[in-house]
C-alpha cells in the first residue's frame, strides 16, 4: 500500500493510476482538492481508497498509519502558488516535509518519494542547460516552488544520512495532461484552442522561451518506478521530457491537432530575458537506474490532450 | 534596540559588544547557557538586558516585542551539535528560523541578520570562497544543511515579506567565552595556558588550513553588517581573509608560551586549495577588516585565559 500525499491533485490522479496498473494498492490524501477522479472511479474502494488529510496534522497522518499498513509513501502535496500566507507557505513546505520524515521512519516504509521540481535549476547559479542532478545551486530563489523544493530537499538528504530512511528527490519538469489546471503556457493554448478563442497569459510568452516540457503519463510512470525499484544509486533524480520545447513548438502541435486554431500568434517573438540555454534535464541517472525514457511525444500529447479537453469543459 | 537571539552565547556576546560600543542597545536571549561575562556585566540593565527565551515558542519571542522596542534582529540561536536527534534538530531550527522571520516582519525591524556558516562552501575545492558561487545540494552534516536551508528560505520570505535581511556566513571561530571547543586552535591555546596536553579530535597536520576567525573580530563584523544604513547584497562572508595553518598556529603560541606542547604531524591532508572565504564585499559595503593578527589574537586570548581560569 503506497500512501500518495496531494493524491487528487493533477500529477497525484496519475501516479495513483500508473500504482494500481502496476499492481499497487493506493491511499490518495486530499486537503482542499475535491475533484471526481473518474479515471478511478472503478477501482476506488477496491484499489484506491481516499482520505482527508492536511499534511501539518501529524496526529491524523498516525491515524492513517494505524488503519492501513503502508510500505511507501509518496509526498506530492504542497499549497503550490496557493498559500494564504509567507507563514502558511513555509509551515505546508517545510513541517509538512517534516511529517512525512518521521512517519517514513517511524513505519520503516520502503521508501519515501518526494517532489521536487526543474525551478531548482533556473536562474541563480545555473547558466545553461542541460540540467544535471550534481549540479551546483545558488542558495537563493526567484519563486515559492524553488525555494521551498530546493531547501526541503536538502532537509530531507541530511534527515536520510541520520535515519538510514530510503529517501528519493523527484525534480519534475513542466507536465501537462488531462486534469491540468491551466497555469502553464501549454495549458492555456490547448485549452483555448478547443474552445476557439485566443489564449490569454498574464506575463508576456516569449515563443522561443522553452521548458523540459514531459507528459503526465511519462511523469507518473516515472514516479512509480522510482518508488519500486529495489535499489537507487542516489537520491536525487531528474524527471523530465529531455529536450528543451519551445512555446512556439508546443502553439504549432496544438495548431495541428485543432484545425483551424490561432494560438501561437498570441506569443511574444523572440526569447524573453531569463532565457536558459539548453533549459532541459539530463536524464542519464533515472535512465540508467530504472530504465526510464519519456515515451509520449508532442504531437501525441497535445491530440490525447486536446482530445480531452474536448470532453471536459473548463 | 537589537535583540540577538542566542545573545548569551559565544558570538553572540562579543556582537553585544561591539553594538553597544556603537551606541546601541541589546536584548540577550538565553535558552539554556547562563553566564554574565565580565565585558557585559557593567551594561546589564543599562545597555543590555538578558531574557530568558526557547526561540521555538513563537508567542514568547513575540511578548518579548511588547516589552522592547526591537528594530534590529540578530538570530544566532542554533541547537549543540549533536544535542537533539535527527528530527528534533529539524523541527528546532526551522521553527526557530520561522518565528524569528515573523517576528522581524511583526516588528517591522530595520533589518535582520541570520548566522550562516563557512560550511556551506563544503565540497568546493578552489577558494577563495566568494558568496555568489553555487553550492551543492547535498550537505554532508548539520550545520550544512540547516545554514543552507536557512538561506534558501529566508531570501524568499524577506522578498515576499518585504524584509530587510542579511545573511553572515560565519568562519571558525575562537576566542574568549568559546566552550564548545569544535576547532582545534581554541584546543590548543587552552591546553598551551593550562601547561597540559591538548585534547584533539585525531591527529592535527601541520600543513592542513582552514578560515580562522578571531571572535572579536567576527562580533565586530556581524555589528557593522546589522548597523549599516544600507546594504549591496543579502549575503557576507565574515572570516579571517586567510587560511591559517595549523603550522602557523603552533608557532604563533610557541612565540607566547615557548613550551607549549603542540602534537602534530608534518604534511597535509586536506585537498583544498585556498580554503578562505573572499572579504571583498564586506570590505567594500561596511569597512570590515580582520584587524587581529594571529599573533595578536593569540596573545589577546591567552592573557584573557590567564585572568579568567575555569
Amino acid at each position: 500500500m503506497i500512501l500518495i500525499t496531494g493524491g487528487l491533485g493533477f500529477i497525484g490522479l496519475h501516479t495513483a493510476r500508473a500504482f494500481i496498473d502496476a499492481g499497487e494498492d493506493v491511499v490518495l490524501t486530499q486537503h482542499r482538492t475535491r475533484r471526481e477522479p473518474e479515471f478511478l472511479r472503478d477501482d476506488i474502494g477496491k484499489h484506491a481508497f481516499i482520505e482527508q488529510l492536511d499534511v501539518t496534522d501529524a496526529a491524523r497522518l498516525e491515524e492513517l498509519g494505524r488503519k492501513y499498513r503502508f510500505d511507501g509513501i509518496c509526498h506530492l502535496a504542497g499549497p503550490g502558488y496557493n498559500a494564504p500566507s509567507p507563514k502558511a507557505d513555509y509551515e505546508i513546505n517545510v513541517f509538512g516535509l517534516l511529517n512525512m520524515l518521521e512517519v517514513a521512519d517511524r513505519w520503516q516504509v520502503k521508501r519515501l518519494t518526494l517532489a521536487s521540481s526543474v525551478a531548482v535549476y533556473y536562474y541563480g547559479g545555473v547558466e545553461r542547460g542541460p540540467f544535471r542532478e550534481d549540479m551546483r545551486l545558488s542558495m537563493s530563489a526567484s519563486n515559492p516552488i524553488e525555494a521551498f523544493k530546493k531547501s526541503e530537499e536538502m532537509l530531507a538528504w541530511h534527515f536520510a544520512e541520520r535515519t538510514n530512511i530510503d529517501v528519493a528527490m523527484m525534480r519534475i519538469g513542466l507536465i501537462y495532461g488531462p486534469l491540468h489546471t491551466y497555469n502553464n503556457p501549454a495549458a492555456r493554448m490547448a485549452r483555448a484552442a478547443v474552445d476557439g478563442v485566443k489564449p490569454e497569459f498574464p506575463v508576456p510568452t516569449y515563443a522561443e522561451d522553452t521548458t523540459d516540457l514531459c507528459h503526465v503519463s511519462d511523469c507518473a510512470r516515472a514516479i512509480v518506478l522510482l518508488q519500486t525499484a529495489d535499489k537507487l544509486s542516489d537520491r536525487v533524480y531528474n524527471i523530465g521530457g529531455g529536450r528543451a520545447t519551445s512555446n512556439r513548438e508546443i502553439a504549432e502541435a496544438i495548431e495541428r491537432a485543432v484545425p483551424g486554431a490561432d494560438v501561437a500568434s498570441a506569443l511574444t517573438p523572440g526569447r524573453g530575458p531569463q532565457y536558459q540555454e539548453d533549459r532541459y534535464m539530463d536524464l542519464s541517472r533515472i535512465r540508467t537506474d530504472v530504465g526510464y525514457e519519456p515515451q509520449v511525444w508532442l504531437d501525441e500529447g497535445i491530440s490525447a490532450y486536446v482530445e480531452w479537453l474536448r470532453g471536459h469543459e473548463q | 534596540m537589537i535583540l540577538i537571539t542566542g545573545g548569551m552565547g559565544f558570538i553572540g556576546l562579543h556582537t553585544a559588544r561591539s553594538l553597544i560600543d556603537m551606541g546601541e542597545q541589546v536584548v540577550l536571549t538565553q535558552y539554556r547557557v547562563a553566564r554574565e561575562p565580565d565585558f557585559t556585566r557593567a551594561e546589564i540593565g543599562t545597555n543590555a538586558f538578558v531574557e530568558q527565551l526557547d526561540v521555538t515558542d513563537a508567542e514568547a519571542l513575540l511578548t518579548l516585542g511588547t516589552k522592547y522596542k526591537v528594530d534590529g534582529l540578530i538570530h544566532l540561536a542554533t541547537p549543540g551539535l549533536g544535542a537533539l536527534d535527527a528530527a528534533g534538530d529539524f523541527r528546532v531550527n526551522m521553527s526557530s528560523l520561522l518565528n524569528v522571520l515573523e517576528a522581524a516582519r511583526t516588528w517591522e525591524v530595520k533589518r535582520l541578520g541570520i548566522a550562516s556558516s563557512v560550511t556551506v562552501y563544503g565540497g568546493i575545492q578552489n577558494g577563495p570562497f566568494t558568496e555568489d558561487m553555487p553550492l551543492r545540494t547535498t550537505p554532508a552534516n548539520a550545520v550544512e544543511a540547516y545554514k543552507k536551508a536557512y538561506e534558501v528560505l529566508s531570501t524568499h520570505y524577506a522578498q515576499r515579506a518585504n524584509l530587510d535581511i542579511v545573511l553572515l556566513r560565519i568562519a571558525g571561530i575562537w576566542g574568549p567565552l568559546y566552550h564548545s571547543m569544535g576547532n582545534n586552535i581554541s584546543r590548543l591555546v587552552h591546553a598551551a595556558v593550562k601547561g597540559v596536553e591538548p585534547e584533539l579530535r585525531g591527529d592535527i597536520y601541520e600543513g592542513d588550513a582552514q578560515d580562522y576567525c578571531y571572535v572579536k573580530d567576527c562580533g565586530r563584523g556581524i555589528a557593522l553588517l546589522q548597523s549599516a544604513p544600507q546594504l549591496n547584497y543579502l549575503t557576507y562572508n565574515i572570516g579571517g581573509g586567510r587560511a591559517t595553518t595549523n603550522g602557523e598556529i603552533a608557532e604563533a603560541i610557541r612565540r607566547q608560551i615557548p613550551n607549549a606542547s603542540l602534537p602534530m604531524k608534518p604534511g597535509v591532508t586536506l585537498d583544498r586549495h585556498r580554503p578562505y572565504m573572499d572579504l571583498a564585499r564586506i570590505k567594500q559595503d561596511v569597512g570590515y577588516e580582520p584587524v587581529f593578527s594571529l599573533d595578536a589574537a593569540i596573545a589577546d586570548y591567552v592573557a584573557w585565559l590567564k585572568e579568567n581560569p575555569e
